[in-house]
């Protein structure tokens, strides 16, 4: 338990280092944070930059005269209030955009861990059983050159082939315009249709990685005495391949489980901006694109702390389905 | 009596990037039912290789060129998997040498003796394997309620190897074989599971087989032991014979070097030379480098292993079929 | 004495190399590539004149790759691209591995206070979502006009944290080491032991992360470019991505199919050319690296 408390801790003090990071590299910025903004105000409703500047001021909660050490002490209790800032570019407020984007995100990716983690597994576990044949150089090989293409090409690649030359995929969004959200089959299949795109550059990377992974601890795991001892007792091959060598491989692997989640939360901006699918990572690339610091702020925040949590629940499943690290 | 285990001219190697370890070359011997062998020999004599080969569980690059291993006159080597399958632990049980690894660490002991249950269709239900289990580790003097539920990182050296032992015995096999049962472990527990092997001898009806590198342990366990040398069997007698009348020179030399420590220090010889390569293991006699009566024969030709006396069966040209010496070996005969 | 160095140096880490078949294949590719930026800019013209009479032109024996939207030649911009992408691409390699080193190397030497914190600095940069945070740092120091080594070195800012751990976990191991004890104790100077007897040992964890660290630096960079940040030169292949998606919409014609495709191929080859090596490279020094420990 100790350990925990400790762990705790210190991923609390990495959570803080990298805020501060982030919050004082944007905000010693030259110029104005809501200069940006104040230009837009005073084209929409026609008057001074002054003016306008002192009107965004207000909309972001940011006082001018204010040193940053005062500004820093906003943004850090406004954080824990659960208020991730003020977006600029959108006029509103960051919870809100992290409300209507976050759950797309998590849908991509959980439907894109899901396939990935279980194609990749038995994809893996099988090549390692087939040791030295062709099929095992055919499954290493394609992984290894679907690594060498990055998501977003892969996304790009996609988009090209299936949206707009087979035209079997929507070309953007989370669902199509013209049609009510509800929860008729008819748009819940859209959903799955349009989220397919960025599911699969995401998913088929990720396979890639788990498939080699799960291979290397297969044929590892495979050496090791307790294998022979199992045969030896005269266990049939099935059980020996399930309970001894699977679950054996697969567990290292189910604790990076979460931390490929949150690394795919951070890691899917640019797929997203391709797809113009509206998640969280779309928001962020939008965010660099017109400079929102504030949105920017606010993201990051938010996919830092999703990762961290990542990280804990990792070290807290392997703890609980490893007896060698629970027992310690 | 009756031979259980009858192995003839078995040969195993072993493949690797350098070439092939011919690790066991043309081994014959016979196992008596209810009988305790020992089979006796230097570090990678290739003594491990033989009882790995007679149950066909070789690692990977281990490869059985030839030979027979006849069981109550069926040859386990020519059966299908899943005819080695049933017979394997149920009939025939090979605990292995590396006893700390040979647990899954991922499994609670129960969970062992229940996959091992299942794997041969036994119709115990759960309780009746619970019963059964805690029976077998009660044998070897385990409690039962620590070790059931236990993972194998729970359990020291000697518990591990011992609940191995529980293991082979929980389906009462005919025959079990046991791969160095007692090295890497501390002296205490290694008196302990000599103990308790005899204790099983006493107790079940039970052939046993076991692969030892202390020619002290086969003293006090074994019934016949089998020398073995380089990847040959190069004497095979009743424990008794041996150790009153070693016949090859390097039994004797063996037999020599542990009465350091009853006898007279002057008398005890150590055996020149390394142990061969069983890479390149040398021509003819493979001991013939480090024997004192090495003649010129010994270097161009491999003796076969030939019946003196009494069931006594040795490779040397010191000896000649049927018993007696040689004349060459009067000659020598000096030790 | 020098030329013995070098000799050593062939067999112990070039030889193992070419016999292997993933890293020779992984080193003919980067060969290739560094050729291409090298000596291709000298060898092929660049004419990056518009000629919209020649737009989209298929393959052809006049344009190896075909032209883009503004007629320009694509293998030209390919060849002279090269450049800029090999150069990133080894400098922020380089400099990530010289971070993670300098900074492994003092954690395994700095004890108590100092080290609890090169630690959690550690811990940072290995938690924090990099791409992100590489894409924040960009669009700060968008403005300023960085050139190739200052983008370099913001790549390899995300990039150090997992060798520095690796290195400093070595250190410490080694450090305990009795030959050491030795050196200390035969009163040889501080930065002998450094740079002498710990330098023998990291080597080859150095140059296992250079090669590892190919992959990572060419993503990063080329999204980087496609996203549009740091434009710093029009023929990066990420930079040309950019243009191809963005300002000349090829993903929306047929006839621009072979504009997306020859740059992303070239992006591919290059990257699966640096997986195998570092395939290779463990495959080769793993099994020695896990028996020194």
């Amino acid at each position: 338990m100790n350990y925990f408390i400790n762990k705790t801790l210190y991923l609390l003090i990495v959570f803080a280092i990298a805020i501060s990071g982030v919050f004082v590299l944007v905000n010693n910025m030259p110029g104005d944070p809501a200069y940006g903004l104040a230009v837009s105000i005073a084209q929409q409703r026609n008057m001074q930059i002054e003016q306008a500047l002192e009107i965004a001021h207000k909309m972001m909660g940011i006082d001018p005269h204010e040193s940053i050490f005062i500004r820093y002490g906003k943004f850090v209790s406004n954080l824990l209030k659960g208020n991730f800032g003020y977006s600029a570019f959108y006029n509103t407020s960051v919870n809100e955009i992290i409300a209507k984007s976050l759950p797309w995100s998590l849908f991509v990716i959980s439907l894109a861990t899901f396939l990935s983690f279980t194609i990749g597994i038995f994809l893996g576990a099988f090549a390692a059983q087939k040791r030295d044949t062709i099929i095992e150089g055919i499954i290493s090989t394609v992984s290894s050159i679907i690594q060498a293409i990055p998501p977003f090409i892969l996304a790009v690649l996609i988009l090209f082939v299936f949206s707009v030359r087979l035209k079997v995929l929507p070309l953007g969004g989370a669902y199509p315009v013209d049609i009510e959200p509800s929860f008729s089959l008819e748009f819940i299949s859209k959903i799955f249709l349009h989220a397919l795109g960025p599911m699969l550059a995401i998913a088929i990377p990720q396979m890639a990685s788990w498939t080699l992974s799960m291979r290397g601890n297969t044929s590892q795991i495979m050496e090791e005495d307790f294998i022979r001892f199992a045969e030896a007792r005269g266990l049939r091959d099935s059980v020996i391949a399930a309970k001894y060598v699977r679950n054996n491989a697969m567990l290292p692997l189910v604790a990076s489980l979460a931390i490929s989640v949150g690394y795919m939360l951070g890691g899917q901006t640019l797929v997203e901006s391709i797809f113009n699918y509206p998640g969280i990572g779309f928001y962020f690339g939008k965010a660099i694109a017109v400079r929102d610091f504030g949105l920017l702020t606010g993201l990051f925040t938010l996919i830092v702390i999703g990762v961290i949590l990542a990280t804990f629940i990792a070290d807290f499943v392997y703890a609980l389905i490893d007896p060698r690290v629970k027992l310690k | 009596m009756n031979p259980i285990i009858k192995v003839e001219d078995l040969k195993a190697v072993y493949l690797v990037r350098e070439g092939t370890i011919k690790a066991a070359d043309r081994i014959s011997f016979e196992v008596q039912e209810n009988s305790v062998t020992a089979i006796v020999g230097e570090s990678a004599s290739g003594k491990s290789t033989i009882i790995e080969a007679m149950t066909k569980t070789l690692p990977p690059n281990g490869r059985i060129l030839s030979g027979k291993v006849l069981y109550n006159g069926k040859d386990i080597l020519t059966l299908s998997n899943e005819e080695l399958r049933k017979i394997k632990w149920k009939e025939i049980a090979l605990v292995p040498q590396a006893a700390q690894q040979s647990l899954n660490p991922t499994m609670k002991i129960i969970d062992h003796f229940k996959d091992t249950v299942e794997a041969h269709r036994v119709n115990w239900n759960h309780n009746e394997l619970i019963k059964k289990a805690s029976e077998k580790l009660k044998m070897v003097r385990l409690n039962p309620e620590a070790v059931l539920y236990a993972y194998p990182l729970q359990l020291s050296g000697g518990m591990k190897q011992r609940v191995l032992i529980a293991l082979a015995l929980l389906l009462e096999p005919k025959v079990l074989i046991l791969d160095e049962p007692t090295s890497a472990l501390d002296v205490l527990t290694q008196a302990h599971i000599i103990q308790l092997l005899k204790e099983l001898k006493k107790m079940l009806n039970i052939t046993l087989i076991f692969v030892t590198h202390d020619i002290a342990v086969a003293a006090e366990l074994a019934d016949n032991v089998a020398v073995i040398y380089g990847g040959n069997l190069i004497e095979f007698n009743s424990t008794f014979q041996i150790f009153k009348n070693p016949l090859h020179p390097y039994t004797n030399g063996l037999i020599n070097s542990i009465m350091a420590v009853n006898a007279d220090m002057s008398k005890v010889k150590p055996i020149p030379g390394d142990p061969p390569s069983l890479l390149n293991p040398p021509s003819g006699c493979r001991f013939h480098p480090r024997c004192e009566h090495a003649m010129e024969i010994c270097k161009k030709e491999k003796p076969q292993l030939i019946e003196i006396e009494n069931g006594a069966q040795v490779a040397c040209y010191l000896y000649k079929e049927g018993g007696r010496w040689n004349e060459t070996s009067d000659k020598n005969r000096s030790y | 004495m020098k030329k013995e160095n070098i000799a050593n140096f062939y067999y112990d880490y070039i030889q193992p190399l070419l016999t292997n078949k993933k890293s020779l294949i992984g080193l003919m590719i980067l060969l290739f590539y560094i050729l291409m930026a090298t000596i291709g800019p000298v060898v092929v013209p660049l004419d990056m004149n518009s000629n919209f009479a020649e737009r989209y032109q298929k393959p052809s024996l006049k344009h190896p790759f075909g032209t883009d939207y503004f007629g320009v030649d694509i293998f030209q911009q390919i060849v002279h691209g090269s450049r800029s992408v090999i150069s990133l691409t080894l400098l922020a390699s380089f400099f990530a591995v010289l971070i993670g080193t300098v900074i492994g190397v003092a954690r395994g030497y700095l004890e108590g206070i100092a080290g609890k914190i090169i630690d959690a600095i550690i811990m940072v940069f290995l938690v924090i979502p990099s791409f992100p945070a590489l894409l924040i740092l960009a669009a700060v120091f968008m403005n300023y006009d960085l050139n190739v080594v200052e983008i370099a070195l913001l790549v390899a800012v995300w990039l150090w944290a997992p060798l520095a751990k690796q290195i400093s976990a070595q250190v410490l191991s080694i450090k305990s080491k009795e030959f050491i004890e030795a050196s200390k104790m035969l009163n040889m100077p501080i930065s002998y032991i450094l740079f002498s007897d710990i330098a023998k040992l990291l080597i080859p964890y150095i140059f296992i992360n250079f090669v590892m660290q190919i992959k990572g630096a060419m993503e990063f960079s080329v999204g980087l470019m496609f996203l549009g940040l740091a434009k710093f030169d029009p023929t990066h292949w990420g930079v040309m991505l950019n243009y191809a998606l963005y300002q000349a919409g090829a993903l929306y014609t047929a006839k621009g199919f072979h504009y997306l495709f020859f740059i992303i191929l070239n992006i591919v080859l290059l990257i699966y050319g640096g997986i195998l090596l570092s395939q290779g490279v463990e495959e080769v020094f793993n099994p020695r690296l896990r028996g020194n420990e």
